[in-house]
This record gives C-alpha cells, sequence and structure tokens, in this order.
C-alpha cells in the first residue's frame, strides 16, 4: 500500500531496495528542456608568487639581497634598504638585516641594514647618520695616476675644445694687458715709470676691468684686485717658495703701484682706461657738460649729424655714470622729434601713418624730413 | 584729502627712509587717480593706455585716510608708554604703524635690494619675502643633502645668510646646493648675515665644516673644519663678513681657509655653512683642530646658537690637483671606480 511501509520477513534485502526503487525512485518528469553536460573547474587562481621575507632578522647580507617581496609596501625601506618598481626591498649596504618599528613614522613596519652587529634601529633621529664609504685606495702609482688621467666619453670629446678655449682666453688676457700698458704710458704721470712698473699695473688694471665687467663697483674692484694678490703671495710664503724679504718686497711693491694707479686712472662705464677725477671734479664735468648740450640742442627744432655726434661725445664722459648717460640720450637723442615740432606740409614732407593712443585710429601725419634724426 | 597732511608725510621724528625717493612714482602714489599714468610704465602709450579700476580714485584717498589715522594713534600710543613697553611690543607697533603706508609697501615690493634694514618694518618685510621662499629652499636643500643631522641635529634658522665668491670676476651668489667647481672655491667665501630680530649689536661665528672627508681605518666619513671665523660684529647697516672685515682685525679668522679638495671617485663633499650667534659673549682661543671636528661640541662648550647656515657641493675636477699645487698640500688620493 504505502511505498515505506516494511514487507513482511520473508523477503531478501536486495528485494526491499528494489521494491522501494520501483515505487518512486524511478518517476522523472522531462518538462522542455535540453540538460547539457557541463562541470565546474573551480581553477581561477595563478599560480604562488613566492612573495615574503627572504632574509631573517639578524642575517649578513651583501649589497643587492633581496629582502622582501611583497604586493605593495608591507614593509618600508628602513636604514640602508632600497625599493625596487614592484616594492621589493633589498640591501644597498653590506650588514645585518633588521626588522624594526620607527616612532617617527607610526603605523608602518621597518626593514633596514645595520653596518654592525651592535647597532640597534631605529637609529636616533638627531645623531649623525652612521655611514660605510666602501671604496679602495689605489696605492699603486702608475695604476692611480692611469685612473685620475682617465676621462668619460663627455669630457673625453670636448676637452681639446676646452684647450682652445682656454688658450683663447689667456691669449686675449695678455692682449688687453699690453693694451692697457700701452694706454698707460699716454698718461702723463707715468712717462718715467719703468716697464715693470707698467707691467705690474697693467696686470692689475686686467683683474679690475674683469671684476668691472662681472658687477662689482670700483672701490670693491681695487680691493679685490690687491686682496688676491695678497693672498696668493701669503701661498707662496707659506709654501716657503718665498722668503719674508722677498715678500715684503713684492707686497710692498705692488701697493705702491696700485696706490699711484688708481690715483690716476680708473674705468668709465664703457670699461675703457680714463682719468680718474675727484668728486668735485666729476661734478663740475657733469655741469659743463650738460649745459654745453642742452645748449647745442635748445634752439634746435632738428637734430643734424653734426649735432648729434657732439652731442654723443659729451654723453659719453667719465662724468656720467651708465644710468645717467642712458637717461640724457633719451632725452636728448630722441630718434624722431616730438610732433610739435617739424610737422610740416612741403614737398619735402614723409607721410607717415601711425596710431594715436587718445583718439584710437590710424592718423596720417606729414613729417619733415627733418625730423628724422640722422643715425 | 589727506595727502601730504599726515603722520605719513611728517619726517621731523620719522627716518626719510619711509618714503619714495623719485617724485614720479610718488605722484603717484599721493594723489587720488595717477597724473601721469603709472609711473613705472616707460613708454607714454602704455601710460595712455592704462585705466584704473573703476571708482579706484574715489576709494583710494578714503583708505589712505583711515590707514594713516590708525599709524598715527599707534605713534601716540608708542610716545605716550614709550617707558613701559618692551623692546619686542614697541618694534611691534612701530612695524604696524608703517605696514600699510603705500611708499613702504611699493619700497618693499619694488626696491626690494635699497631697503634700509635699521627700520623694522623693512625688516618685517625683508623676514616675509625671506619666509615665502629663500628659508623653505634652504631648508630643503639641507635635509634633502642630509646636513642636518650630519653635522648639527637640526637648524631653526632666523637670518638670511648669502653666500658669494668675491675673488671671482662673477659677482653672483651661490644656491643652496649648487655644485661649484674647484677653481671658484680656491679662494674664501663671503657672506651677508641679514638678521630679522632687533638684535642688540652680537658676535657672530662663522664655521664652515665638511662631512664627508675620507676616514679609511674605519671604513666611514669624518667632518673637517674648513674655515672658522669669531667675534665678528654685524649690525643692520653692516651685513657684511668678508675680506675688508677680516683685514681689520685678522685675528678674528680662528682657522685659516682650506679649500674643499675632494679625492677621484670619492662622493661629492658638502660644505656646510654655519653662523652662530655668540650671545654677547667673546669667544676664548680654544684649541680647534681642523681633521676629527666635532662641531657640536664646540657649539656646545662656547654656547653658540646656530641661526644662519648655508651649503654647497665639491666634487673632483681636473683643477683639484692645482689647488693641491698652490696652497702646497699632499697629492690627493684615487679611488676605485667601483665601491666594494
Amino acid at each position: 500500500m504505502f511505498p515505506w511501509s516494511v514487507p513482511s520477513k520473508a523477503a531478501a534485502p536486495g528485494a526491499i531496495y528494489q521494491s522501494i526503487k520501483q515505487s518512486f525512485l524511478t518517476v522523472q518528469i522531462r518538462t522542455a528542456t535540453k540538460k547539457t553536460a557541463g562541470s565546474k573547474t573551480h581553477m581561477k587562481d595563478s599560480a604562488g608568487r613566492r612573495l615574503g621575507p627572504k632574509k631573517q632578522d639578524g642575517e649578513l647580507v651583501s649589497i643587492g639581497q633581496i629582502l622582501m617581496r611583497q604586493r605593495g609596501t608591507k614593509f618600508y625601506p628602513g636604514e640602508n634598504v632600497g625599493i625596487g618598481r614592484d616594492h621589493t626591498l633589498f640591501a644597498l649596504e653590506p650588514g645585518y638585516v633588521r626588522y624594526y618599528l620607527d616612532p617617527f613614522h607610526p603605523k608602518r613596519k621597518f626593514i633596514g641594514i645595520a653596518l654592525h652587529r651592535n647597532i640597534r634601529l631605529p637609529l636616533p633621529h638627531w645623531e649623525p647618520r652612521v655611514r660605510r664609504f666602501g671604496y679602495v685606495e689605489i696605492t699603486d702609482k702608475f695604476d692611480s695616476d692611469r685612473e685620475e688621467g682617465r676621462m668619460r666619453r663627455k669630457e673625453h670629446k670636448l676637452f681639446p675644445h676646452i684647450e682652445i678655449a682656454l688658450k683663447k682666453r689667456q691669449e686675449a688676457r695678455l692682449e688687453k694687458k699690453q693694451k692697457l700698458g700701452s694706454q698707460l704710458t699716454t698718461f702723463e704721470e707715468f712717462f718715467a715709470e719703468s716697464q715693470e712698473f707698467i707691467d705690474i699695473a697693467s696686470s692689475r688694471l686686467v683683474k679690475i676691468d674683469g671684476f668691472l665687467r662681472g658687477g662689482k663697483s670700483i672701490t670693491e674692484a681695487r680691493f679685490y684686485a690687491t686682496y688676491n694678490f695678497r693672498y696668493d703671495l701669503q701661498l707662496l710664503l707659506k709654501k716657503m717658495s718665498i722668503t719674508e724679504t722677498q715678500f715684503d718686497l713684492r707686497l710692498t711693491q705692488y701697493l705702491t703701484v696700485a696706490s699711484k694707479v688708481d690715483e690716476v686712472v680708473t674705468f668709465d662705464s664703457h670699461f675703457r682706461l680714463c682719468k680718474q677725477l675727484s668728486s668735485t671734479q666729476k661734478e663740475e664735468l657733469a655741469k659743463s657738460n650738460l649745459s654745453k648740450i642742452q645748449e647745442l640742442v635748445r634752439n634746435r627744432t632738428v637734430m643734424t649729424r653734426d649735432t648729434r655726434n657732439k652731442v654723443e661725445t659729451l654723453i659719453d664722459s667719465p662724468a656720467f655714470d651708465i644710468s645717467t648717460q642712458i637717461r640724457l640720450r633719451r632725452k636728448y637723442l630722441k630718434p624722431v622729434v616730438c610732433e610739435s615740432k617739424a610737422v610740416s606740409s612741403t614737398k619735402d614732407a614723409v607721410i607717415v601713418r601711425r596710431w594715436n593712443d587718445k583718439s584710437r585710429r590710424i592718423e596720417t601725419i606729414s613729417r619733415a624730413r627733418d625730423a628724422f634724426a640722422p643715425s | 584729502m589727506s595727502f601730504g597732511t599726515g603722520v605719513w608725510s611728517n619726517f621731523s621724528k620719522r627716518s626719510t627712509s619711509l618714503t619714495v625717493s623719485s617724485n614720479k612714482i610718488k605722484q603717484g602714489l599721493l594723489n587720488a587717480g595717477l597724473p601721469f599714468g603709472p609711473a613705472t610704465l616707460r613708454k607714454r602709450s602704455s601710460r595712455i593706455k592704462y585705466s584704473s579700476p573703476i571708482g579706484l580714485s574715489a576709494v583710494y584717498p578714503m583708505a589712505y585716510e583711515i590707514l594713516e589715522l590708525e599709524s598715527s594713534k599707534i605713534y601716540e600710543t608708542l610716545s605716550r608708554q614709550a617707558n613701559e613697553l618692551s623692546m619686542e611690543q614697541k618694534e611691534e607697533l612701530l612695524v604696524r604703524a608703517e605696514y600699510h603706508n603705500p611708499e613702504v609697501v611699493f619700497k618693499s615690493h619694488f626696491q626690494t635690494n635699497s631697503l634700509d634694514r635699521t627700520q623694522p618694518v623693512y625688516r618685517r618685510y625683508l623676514r616675509e619675502k625671506w619666509e615665502s621662499h629663500d628659508k623653505m629652499l634652504l631648508m630643503q636643500r639641507l635635509e634633502s643633502l642630509h646636513a642636518i643631522p650630519d653635522t648639527l641635529p637640526t637648524l631653526d634658522p632666523k637670518c638670511d645668510v648669502v653666500l658669494r665668491f668675491p675673488h671671482n670676476n662673477v659677482h653672483t651668489t651661490v644656491e643652496p646646493g649648487q655644485l661649484l667647481s674647484s677653481n671658484v672655491t680656491k679662494k674664501p667665501p663671503s657672506l651677508e648675515v641679514v638678521e630679522f630680530d632687533p638684535v642688540p649689536h652680537d658676535l657672530y661665528t662663522v664655521l664652515i665644516v665638511n662631512p664627508d672627508t675620507p676616514d679609511l681605518e674605519n671604513d666611514t666619513f669624518s667632518t673637517t673644519l674648513h674655515w672658522a671665523l669669531k667675534n665678528v660684529p654685524i649690525s643692520s647697516s653692516d651685513i657684511c663678513i668678508d675680506a675688508l672685515k677680516l683685514q681689520e682685525c685678522p685675528e678674528r679668522e680662528l682657522v685659516s681657509y682650506l679649500p674643499p679638495v675632494p679625492d677621484k671617485n670619492a662622493p661629492v663633499n658638502r660644505l656646510v655653512v654655519w653662523v652662530f650667534r655668540q650671545n654677547q659673549k667673546e669667544l676664548a682661543d680654544s684649541s680647534v683642530t681642523r681633521e676629527f671636528f666635532d662641531i657640536r661640541g664646540f657649539a656646545a662648550r662656547n654656547s653658540l646658537t646656530a641661526v644662519g647656515a648655508h651649503i654647497w657641493r665639491s666634487g673632483w675636477d681636473r683643477n683639484v690637483p692645482n689647488v693641491r699645487e698652490i696652497y702646497g698640500l699632499p697629492k690627493g688620493r684615487v679611488f676605485h671606480r667601483v665601491r666594494r
């Protein structure tokens, strides 16, 4: 009756199963589906990358040995440890591996290399770093000379050009010295001076010229020319290349030459040798030059070539420093005369079209040919 | 409205450096509008083209009046409470009195090289300029080159140190951390120490140390003292420590200048310049050795306060043997290119 009712004792064990199976296990309901045979593999992981620490705390390692393989920085690089592009930690110095925490960087774990076994990491933050020199001296003379003379490719290729440039500069300095020497002899104070005097004076002037071109003032330039000479002489004395008496002699000789030369000559704003003027003389010269310039320019609406040259020579005097010269040139040597003068409608006029900033339009004006200063 | 009548135009008790020297610029600053356009524009066409922001010619005189009134009140406070105020308080009030003066502001922003350092307000503007860039640059260079803590533990910079090598034709300043050739560093440098605090005339110590001298016995580095100066006086008007100052008083040079002469293939040497305040005390002649110099001990023993620093680097170049020869130094060592 019921499928699970226990049959009679007389039936065999296999027969009980068969009878149950017959009753409900074999009932299959097949609706409109197509059952496919599939299987799941769960093989979606890759092989293990063998990450993790490679050296234990306290192990002696050499440079370059890997200490930790990781994804991201589970451990940060500490003392003498470098980090690679995949955050691999490696040793930068030979020493003992140390795993430690640093109070200066909380929530981080570090791997560092202690150079000596008794050093504890982290090193005290305010102490000088413990460093290893690591280089070996070349004691053999031949080898050391060869290594000293060795050049990298870039230097090797540049070297001939450097030598040529150096030679050129030295020649230029010599030429300048000779030129300044010959210019010195034109000053009446130095007519009677010896060749040695001129030689020392011209060397000094070359140095002063260099300092002025570099941006020093004349007093600074003079001071440092003397200072450099004295310093070099003191070094020679220390090395014992010269005696004390020689030192005193040379120094006094140089100082006398320097004081004489500084009294008489100086450099103007265009680095040309000129007569040294006192401040009163300079003021007077500046005043007289200015009045002359104003007289030349006053009654003229028009600048002739002759006037222009005269004004230029007056401006280009040692009485004016470079900024004053520029101001005077801007004021008195304008390339075009201002439009209140020399606007004419004669046959010889030049038609000029130019922008008017106030009316904001292009205007056509005829100017006399004289309005344009001669070049 | 109040141009020319208030405290900012009165120079009986104020320094004349608190005004602009150029008339054209002064006219621009002390007028409602700009009568000739902005004076700092050179071309007349540019000056014509310029137009001020709308309403500024009405607002500017009113603002000037208000600020000048505040300044006059501060000056009154200063004169009334002259004895009760401390030096710092007086300094602060003097700064506030002139901080918004348009002439002072113009000078501080556009004529920085010619500011009168004796005036508190100019010192304040110089300090602000220094803190906005040069101070941070110096600290960055000192930290990234590990000058601190390899020499002194740290630095709280109180003054601006400007370094140059004046024996050279080139008159430019050295940037902190710059790599210099041996030809440049063969003679001593000159320093300008710009103090921003109103310090009473104090004496200064200057040390130049090299923490990268090879110590082959211990396979490490040691510190060498390259230059030491002591008892150098500096004031707001005289900030230079140079050959001229040393010529006045040769005893100020405690240790003579040794140029950096690095060895071939050794690491680049850092030369750290330290400027200390001696706190009104004269430095007694202490026995100072060049080699294995202990800068921390020296500073502690003489109770020096580090107020400024600078740093440059020197590497081996082909001129180093010449410098050694000039100074009579022994031949330099040559190391293996490969570091073992």
